[in-house]
C-alpha cells in the first residue's frame, strides 16, 4: 500500500485526527500527508520543525524520546518518530478528546512497518 | 499501589524481617518511610532539629531531605507561610519514633506502621498541600495540573523561573528533564498560533516526562501512561 494510503487509513481510524503527515527529521520535510481539509504549507512545515525540535534532543539519559505530544487549546500534536536515530518521523494532529496513547500506538505500528 | 503497601516491604526490610531479633533504627525507618512515599522533598523553609536528650535530627535544605541524624524527639520549625498541620504531623510522627525506639530490643512486631501508628497518607497530604501554599495564584493551568498530582500518585516538580518550588519524588530526573527540554519545547512556538502550553516526551520503555508551562512556572512531571489522557484533559480545560 502506498504511503498516502496507509496515512489516509490511519487518520481515519483515529477519531478526531484532522492531520496525519509523514516526516523526514533530517531534511524536516514533510514528504506525504492526509488531511480532514486542506491545510496550508507553512503549517505542515511547522509540524515537521516541531517534530525534529521534540523528538531530536534527550530528555534524560542520552536516549531522545520517541513520542511528543504538544498540547495547546486548539489541539494536541503527536510527534512520532520510528525507532532512535531513523529519520522516518509521523506528526498527527487532534483533538483533546483524541485518545493519545491509542494515537500513539497506532502511529507507531504503521511507522515500523515501514522500517 | 496503595502507598502503604509501598512502605511495609520497605519497613520489613528495615525490620529484618524473616530472621533473628531485628533491631529497628528509627532514623533509618523514618528515611525508608520517606523514601517509600516518594516524599524527599519538603516545602522551603521547613526545618526539622534537635530537641531534647535523644533527640532526631532532620535537616532540610532546599526543600529536600538531605540528613538524618541520632534517634528521638524532634521539633518542628516551619517558616510562617507553612501549614502548621505539617509540624503537628511531624511532632506526632517523632513523638512515635521515640516511643519505638524505646522498644527497640524486643522482638519486631509484624506491622512497623501499626507500631508506629504512623498517619502515613495524612502526613503525605500535609506534604502535599504545604508544597502548595507557595505563593502562587490560583489560575490556569498549573493549579488544575498540581490538583491532578495531588490526587494521583506521581512525581512532579514545580519550578519559577527556572528555580525548584516544590516537588514530590525524584526531583533529580525532573530538574535534568526541565534543564535539558524546557530550551527545545520553547523553539515549537507555532507561526500565528504561539506555544503549546503542555508537553509530554516519552520512549516506549521510560515514564513519560510532562511539562506545562504558564507564566514564569513550570510543571514538570514523570506521568504514568494511565494519566496521560487525564494530563491533556487539565491543560485543555485550562486553556480555554
Amino acid at each position: 500500500m502506498e504511503i498516502a494510503a496507509q496515512l489516509s487509513d490511519l487518520r481515519s481510524a483515529i477519531p478526531g485526527c484532522h492531520v496525519a503527515a509523514f516526516v523526514d527529521l533530517s531534511t524536516r520535510m514533510v514528504l506525504a500527508h492526509d488531511t480532514r481539509s486542506k491545510v496550508p504549507q507553512e503549517r505542515l512545515d511547522g509540524l515537521a520543525d516541531r517534530a525534529v525540535a521534540l523528538l531530536d534532543t534527550p530528555i534524560t539519559g542520552d536516549v531522545p524520546p520517541d513520542h511528543a505530544i504538544a498540547i495547546s487549546a486548539d489541539n494536541q500534536e503527536v510527534f512520532l518518530r520510528a525507532v532512535p536515530k531513523s529519520s522516518d518521523g509521523l506528526c498527527l494532529v487532534c483533538g483533546h478528546d483524541t485518545d493519545a496513547q491509542a494515537a500513539t500506538k497506532a502511529g507507531l505500528t504503521l511507522l515500523r512497518g515501514m522500517v | 499501589m496503595a502507598v502503604v503497601d509501598k512502605i511495609k516491604p520497605a519497613l520489613s526490610r528495615a525490620a529484618g524481617a524473616g530472621g533473628g531479633q531485628p533491631v529497628i533504627d528509627p532514623q533509618t525507618c523514618l528515611a525508608q518511610m520517606l523514601d517509600a512515599i516518594g516524599m524527599v522533598v519538603l516545602p522551603r523553609d521547613m526545618t526539622l532539629y534537635n530537641g531534647r536528650g535523644q533527640h532526631l535530627s532532620l535537616t532540610v535544605k532546599s526543600r529536600r531531605l538531605i540528613r538524618v541524624n541520632d534517634a528521638g524527639a524532634m521539633d518542628v520549625e516551619l517558616g510562617a507561610d507553612q501549614a502548621p498541620e505539617v509540624a503537628e504531623t511531624f511532632a506526632d510522627f517523632a513523638a512515635k519514633a521515640v516511643a519505638l525506639k524505646t522498644q527497640l530490643a524486643e522482638p519486631a512486631r509484624p506491622d512497623i506502621l501499626s507500631e508506629l501508628g504512623m498517619p502515613v497518607n495524612t502526613l503525605r497530604d500535609a506534604l502535599v498541600r504545604s508544597a502548595h501554599l507557595a505563593p502562587q495564584d490560583n489560575r490556569g493551568v498549573i493549579p488544575d495540573l498540581r490538583h491532578l498530582a495531588e490526587t494521583q500518585t506521581f512525581a512532579w516538580a514545580l519550578f519559577t523561573n527556572g528555580t525548584l518550588d516544590a516537588s514530590c519524588g525524584d526531583v533529580n530526573a525532573l530538574t535534568a528533564a526541565h534543564d535539558t527540554a524546557l530550551p527545545h519545547i520553547l523553539k515549537t512556538e507555532q507561526p500565528g498560533q504561539g506555544r503549546a502550553a503542555s508537553w509530554v516526551l516519552g520512549t516506549g520503555g521510560e515514564t513519560p516526562i510532562a511539562i506545562a508551562l504558564e507564566g514564569d512556572r513550570c510543571f514538570v512531571a514523570a506521568l504514568p501512561r494511565s494519566l496521560i489522557q487525564h494530563w491533556i484533559k487539565a491543560c485543555a480545560q485550562s486553556q480555554t
